[in-house]
């Protein structure tokens, strides 16, 4: 069975922690946009995944394998409509070339997204741009946005649980009914949901503030490194 | 202390409080019992002023609520809340961030103090974790340790051992016993009465919109009648004084206490099944279900009954006066010699 993304991020083996995680990820899209280069691609496509294996292992390649299925097409029909000397068959030399571009490019985009969900939490990203001055309420509404989703997320595999064991879903009029009436109970369950919500936040004096979560930043050598490594690459190739 | 006093509180047309006295002290657990829908939530829930009673006033520490924000905020201070569902009190993400919440908040936050905390209540290590990875009893922890992190004087708790298994019970009354002996005063709510007698002080019995037991002890009959969980048993022992008539039915087995009523049984010809310790044997085989008459001397009625209300055992008293068609000789076991008598049945804690 897949393990979920917060799963994965709880057991990951993390070089870098807390804010520093967001700051190099950040960084490393900046140097990517800048050097744009295939080299610099391959070279953070690989510093990531190295990253990656070492801390979610199998994960990464399983989530790096998901979006392959319309990034491939997609290069398929750059190679093909991009103008230019024909190639072989259908494909142009501008083509191909544009298309091996986009395609290391996508996966390092990728990679580094892929190390910051598994490595980092929601709550971690959100205070580390906070402290690049994201305003307060955002982040607190954010936070309780993220905890809510959470909450119907349980919900809602309870109330699916419940319907499938009564044969809710079998058939595609009764999975119709079913889907209907597991709405219906969810738009109830929110509205009670943020009644208690409010009163345990009152309970405990709520006057506007979302702590922070305790993870701090270690790992800012990994984090030089990283950045160097890519930015020689874009500056050297 | 926290005093109600003549506390009303009505859902829309639906009377929930009618008229509800009560205190808390410090250094005090009190176990509110009663039924679901009995409305223990909704008087918790005046405690820590989240509801505004419609009649009668709260008073903490000598001082009636008030319900402006600035009041509000210093009794939540003063008084905590720990939620019956843990996931309708975490309001953060990770474990820290919902801890950290109402100090935070009110701007008392200690963080050696809420680590002292997290690691008392078993949670060392868990301050990054996301609060829906956690399992119901670590969730239960966290909800506890969010109220903690205020330092309250007063902690409400609405049924913390519903959904735990026997190990969480274990560890919910080991920190209630903690914050007992730290000098806070306590208010729980639940359906447990195992849970309860293992912690509470005194209890109260909220029936019908009121408080209609208030004592130091409470026996199991008392509890079962009044929907409060107790130990299962279809046993049950037949307490009859050794001057009443015997009961009629099938007994699995006759137990017999006290001079007198040996006497008695050997006078009817009856053999006991039990004939020492009758008492404590006669409980054991009706918490294993099953049937016990147990003939007791008069003057021992009293201990039996006091003996019973501590053990999972249901008593039912059985008495009825010898009239004098049965004094002539007819056996008065089986039926016989009804007429004219006055008949008093009851199961102990009416």
């Amino acid at each position: 069975m897949h393990r979920t993304i917060e799963e994965i991020q709880l057991k990951s083996k993390k070089v870098v922690t807390g804010a520093a995680n967001v700051y190099l990820v950040m960084v490393s899209f900046i140097l990517i946009y800048i050097f744009n280069s295939v080299s610099v691609f391959a070279i953070t496509l690989m510093m990531f995944s190295l990253l990656s294996l070492h801390s979610s292992g199998m994960d990464y390649l399983r989530l790096m394998k998901l979006p392959a299925l319309f990034i491939i097409p997609a290069l398929m029909v750059i190679a093909f409509i991009t103008p230019g000397e024909e190639l072989f068959w259908i494909f142009t030399e501008e083509g191909v070339n544009l298309a091996f571009k986009t395609f290391f490019r996508t996966y390092a985009s990728l990679s580094i997204m892929v190390y910051l969900i598994t490595t980092t939490s929601v709550p971690e990203i959100l205070f580390a741009l906070k402290k690049l001055r994201l305003p307060e309420f955002v982040v607190e509404m954010m936070s309780l946005i993220y905890r809510t989703i959470q909450i119907f997320l349980d919900e809602l595999i309870r109330l699916e649980r419940s319907a499938d064991s009564r044969l809710g879903f079998s058939g595609k009029k009764n999975m119709l009914k079913t889907s209907a009436l597991l709405a219906h109970s969810m738009f109830v369950k929110s509205m009670e949901r943020a009644e208690k919500l409010n009163m345990a936040m009152e309970s405990r004096c709520y006057s506007g503030k979302i702590p922070e979560p305790s993870s701090s930043s270690s790992g800012v050598g990994y984090v030089l490194l990283v950045v160097t490594v890519i930015a020689a690459s874009g500056v050297i190739l | 202390m926290i005093e109600l006093r003549d506390v009303w509180f009505s859902y829309n047309d639906r009377e929930v409080l009618k008229g509800v006295s009560m205190e808390v002290r410090k250094e005090e657990v009190v176990i509110l019992l009663g039924r679901n829908g009995a409305g223990k939530s909704t008087l918790l829930m005046h405690l820590n002023g989240l509801l505004r009673p419609e009649k009668g006033e709260v008073i903490v520490n000598g001082n009636p609520v008030r319900y402006d924000r600035k009041s509000l905020t210093k009794l939540r201070r003063l008084v905590g809340f720990v939620f019956q569902n843990p996931d309708d009190q975490i309001v953060a993400p990770t474990v820290w961030q919902d801890v950290v919440f109402g100090p935070e908040n009110t701007g008392t936050r200690d963080d050696e103090k809420i680590r002292e905390i997290l690691r008392n209540l078993g949670l060392e290590g868990y301050e990054n974790r996301l609060c829906n990875s956690l399992s119901g009893g670590e969730k239960k922890r966290v909800a506890i340790a969010g109220v903690l992190a205020m330092e309250p004087e007063y902690v409400v708790m609405d049924e913390p051992t519903a959904g735990v298994d026997g190990v969480g019970m274990k560890e919910i009354a080991f920190i209630v016993r903690e914050l007992r002996e730290e000098g806070k005063g306590m208010i729980i709510s639940t359906h447990d009465l195992d849970f309860a007698k293992a912690v509470g002080d005194r209890f109260l019995i909220l029936d019908g919109g009121m408080i209609i037991y208030n004592d130091a002890w409470i026996d199991y009959s008392l509890a079962e009648r009044c929907g409060i969980r107790t130990w299962m048993s279809e046993g049950e022992v037949v307490l009859v004084p050794h001057d009443s008539c015997l009961p009629d039915g099938d007994f699995d087995f006759v137990a017999v206490m006290g001079r007198s009523a040996k006497e008695r049984l050997e006078k009817e010809g009856i053999e006991p099944d039990i004939n020492t310790a009758g008492m404590e044997r006669a409980f054991l085989r009706a918490i294993g279900g099953a049937r016990v008459m147990l003939v007791c001397s008069r003057s021992m009625m009293d201990v039996v009954r006091r003996e019973a209300a501590t053990y999972p055992v249901r008593l039912r008293l059985y008495e009825r006066e010898v009239d004098e068609y049965e004094r002539e000789g007819v056996h008065n076991r089986g039926g016989s010699g009804r007429s004219g008598a006055h008949h008093a049945e009851r199961t102990e804690g009416h």
